[in-house]
């Protein structure tokens, strides 16, 4: 129990800082950008000064969340109450920047453009840290539910109802919408293949310099080599390579493998990959405990039952935790097509980044975090899983 | 009938294992005994080719072991280690139902044969097999290891310090009902320590190792009588005697009548040691004690009987 309390008071830190942040990001000078069309420099304005009376309740929803926190009220509706406070000030304000959008849309046309500032992503920071510090407080069940995911459900309503629809972003989102479904696919294929081909070839690898400790500084140090290859060097080195093989081959070529484009891509994600799946392997193997194999021998199985019996299910869960990284790792590398003509969300990113359009950016950003955190969550949610389908009766 | 003729293990210069001779009859206890570094647990592991000797052979029932595929010569000779090994990601069930699986046996049968080998080794199937070996006392894994060795009622069973790890009572436990085991079972067993008392209440034979060599293979009995050499008396010390006395009953030895005055003589069981009878003489300061046959008194015995009788049997 003293290890709850601790955490419970240590959160009560989190929910202040929390709170605080809060109340100075509503006086942020840059919470909302105003600009009359995508090119023109943009006019930075405070929550308090852009959204009113609005901004004045938000700061108050704020400090009195913070107070709250203070209070010596039981644990579990302290937590629902600042829970709801801090989680609900974020749903509120995203919801006035929605009105706000609109109002200054109608006003001065479509090309007109309301941003998100460095104050609004703060704001956001900071309802995050109270809610993780309300989870705390809250038991589970449906209270800390209700405090973690309340705020969230709240956004996507508001997205979904269209009450957002007039933010630059997802003025951005609408006019790419088609292409941007097609590139989230395309970053998902990159992703998905990638990290299969990473653990097809990395996992064997990692087995066998389990087994062959002779082999083992030979692998490690290709795959470190590789994996330390800074990623447009690597595109580089295979460029002409790849040229070659597709003048060579008419299959290739026909498969779209040239010096740029998916290929190259694939290639370096796929190499990136192996080294986190193949390391885990064989730290999973070589840790395993000696007496069981000896034990496993000795009672006479096989060299092939010993691995599926005894050596995976054991090591299964590192091993999928060295796939969780490779996962994540590469959604985030896979920015890199659309450098070379890949696709994928790099597209927006690096077209905004050339445009200076840093709502573009963020439609690339975003995204590639949400999946990002969707594969490091399911991947930990099957881990738990494997840790005890692992165990046979 | 294990027979081993010359066997050798070389790792480089260093010989582990030099040109050991030994003939292990059925159904016969036998511990390889010695300090570290003596080779015992080598010969062990090349009995059931978990090493592959350098020179020598092992034969059982005649067959040459080298000649048989490892995983079937294995699967023929129970094995239980140390530090048990028991399979973490199994259940108990499981774990003892290893070999049997192995050989192919269908699950009614293998279900059937873990109660009734959980029962065996003294733990009740129906508390114990589904635990996971995370959830056991180092006494409860270790009689798994047993009961796993024993599921597919292999002639032979090999044990390399299977006691080694578990605190003292619960050793001396262990160390009993395997006694006890054997008797029911009367399984060939090889059987690796380096505890000297082990040795000696457990054994029907000890082969005595020094740095690979065998140095004597005999009954501990003979080996207090006639040591081989010095190295043999003084690795069981001045107290061997004493120690053996464990080995003997009461039951063994001829009692004397009771006589006047012996209500007042202190009592023992006949099913005790002869041990335990010479503690209770110098617990109660006596020199005779009565012998109770469950209630009634069988006869009595002497100071100078019980220290003689080890002399003079057989």
């Amino acid at each position: 129990m003293n290890g709850t309390r601790d955490t419970r008071t240590q959160a009560r830190v989190v929910a202040v800082a929390g709170s605080m942040l809060g109340a100075a990001a509503a006086f942020a000078p840059s919470f909302l950008v105003f600009r009359e069309n995508r090119i023109m420099n943009g006019v930075p304005q405070s929550a308090v000064t852009a959204l009113g009376a609005w901004g004045w309740a938000l700061l108050g929803v704020w400090v009195a969340a913070g107070l709250l926190a203070l209070s010596p009220l039981p644990y579990r509706w302290r937590g629902l109450a600042v829970g709801l406070l801090g989680g609900g000030t974020a749903a509120l304000a995203t919801w006035r920047v929605g009105v706000t959008a609109t109002t200054y849309l109608a006003d001065k046309g479509d090309v007109a453009r309301l941003s998100l500032g460095g104050g609004f992503w703060v704001m956001l920071l900071a309802s995050y840290l109270i809610t993780f510090a309300a989870s705390a407080w809250t038991p589970p069940g449906w209270m800390r539910a209700l405090v973690s995911y309340l705020p969230l459900i709240a956004i996507v309503a508001l997205l979904l109802a269209g009450s957002l629809s007039a933010i630059s972003i997802m003025r951005e989102f609408a006019i790419n919408s088609t292409e941007f479904w097609s590139q989230v696919r395309l970053q998902l294929l990159y992703v998905v293949g990638a990290t299969s081909a990473g653990f097809v070839i990395g996992m064997p690898l990692g087995l066998i310099a389990a087994r062959r400790p002779s082999a083992e500084p030979a692998i490690f140090t290709t795959l470190n080599i590789l994996e330390v290859l800074p990623v447009l060097a690597f595109i580089g080195l295979l460029n002409p390579i790849l040229t070659a093989l597709s003048a060579r081959s008419s299959l290739l070529s026909a498969m779209g493998v040239r010096g740029v484009g998916w290929a190259p891509v694939l290639i370096v994600l796929t190499a990136y990959a192996m080294y986190p799946i193949a390391r885990n392997s064989y730290t999973a193997i070589a840790t395993l405990d000696p007496a069981v194999l000896d034990a496993a021998r000795g009672v006479g199985m096989t060299r092939l039952r010993l691995l599926f019996e005894i050596e995976l299910p054991l090591a299964a869960p590192v091993i999928l935790a060295g796939l969780r990284i490779a996962l994540v790792q590469t959604t985030a590398g896979a920015i890199i097509a659309g450098l070379v003509g890949g696709g994928g969300l790099g597209t927006f990113v690096f077209l905004g980044a050339a445009q200076t359009a840093t709502d573009l950016i963020l439609l690339g950003t975003i995204p590639i975090v949400v999946i990002a955190l969707f594969f490091d969550r399911s991947a930990l949610t099957l881990q738990r899983l494997l840790g005890r389908w692992g165990v046979t009766a | 009938m294990i027979e081993i003729s010359g066997l050798t293990k070389k790792y480089g210069e260093f010989t582990a294992v030099d040109n050991v001779n030994l003939s292990i009859p059925d159904g016969q206890f036998t511990v390889l005994l010695g300090p570290s570094g003596s080779g015992k647990t080598t010969i062990l592991r090349m009995l059931n080719r978990m090493i592959i000797p350098s020179s020598g052979d092992v034969r059982i029932n005649g067959k040459d072991a080298s000649a048989e595929k490892p995983e079937d010569l294995r699967r023929s000779m129970g094995y239980v280690i140390q530090n048990t090994g028991l399979f973490p990601n199994m259940t108990v069930r499981r774990n003892v139902a290893t070999v049997p699986r192995l050989l192919g046996w269908d699950s009614k049968r293998v279900r059937d044969r873990v109660d009734e080998m959980l029962s065996i080794v003294g733990l009740e199937p129906e508390v114990y097999a589904s635990k996971l070996p995370s959830q056991l006392s180092g006494g409860e894994a270790q009689r798994v290891g047993v009961a796993r060795a024993l599921a597919a009622d292999p002639p032979i069973l090999l044990m390399d310090e299977p006691f080694g790890a578990v605190d003292p009572i619960t050793r001396d436990r262990l160390q009993l009902e395997m006694k006890r085991l054997q008797r029911q079972l009367k399984k060939t067993v090889v059987f690796v320590t380096h505890d000297i008392d082990e040795a000696v209440l457990l054994s029907d034979r000890i082969a005595l190792l020094k740095g690979g060599v065998l140095q004597q293979y005999a009954a501990p009995e003979q080996l207090w009588k006639q040591p081989a050499n010095e190295f043999v008396s003084d690795f069981f010390g001045e107290s061997f005697g004493l120690r053996i006395m464990v080995r003997h009953g009461l039951a063994d030895i001829d009692l004397e009548p009771l006589g006047a005055g012996s209500e007042n003589l202190p009592t023992i069981a006949l099913e005790a040691t002869l041990k335990e009878a010479l503690a209770e003489l110098i617990d109660k300061r006596a020199d005779r004690i009565v012998v109770l046959d469950g209630d009634v008194p069988a006869g009595t015995i002497e100071f100078r009987t019980l220290i003689c009788a080890l002399g003079q049997e057989r």
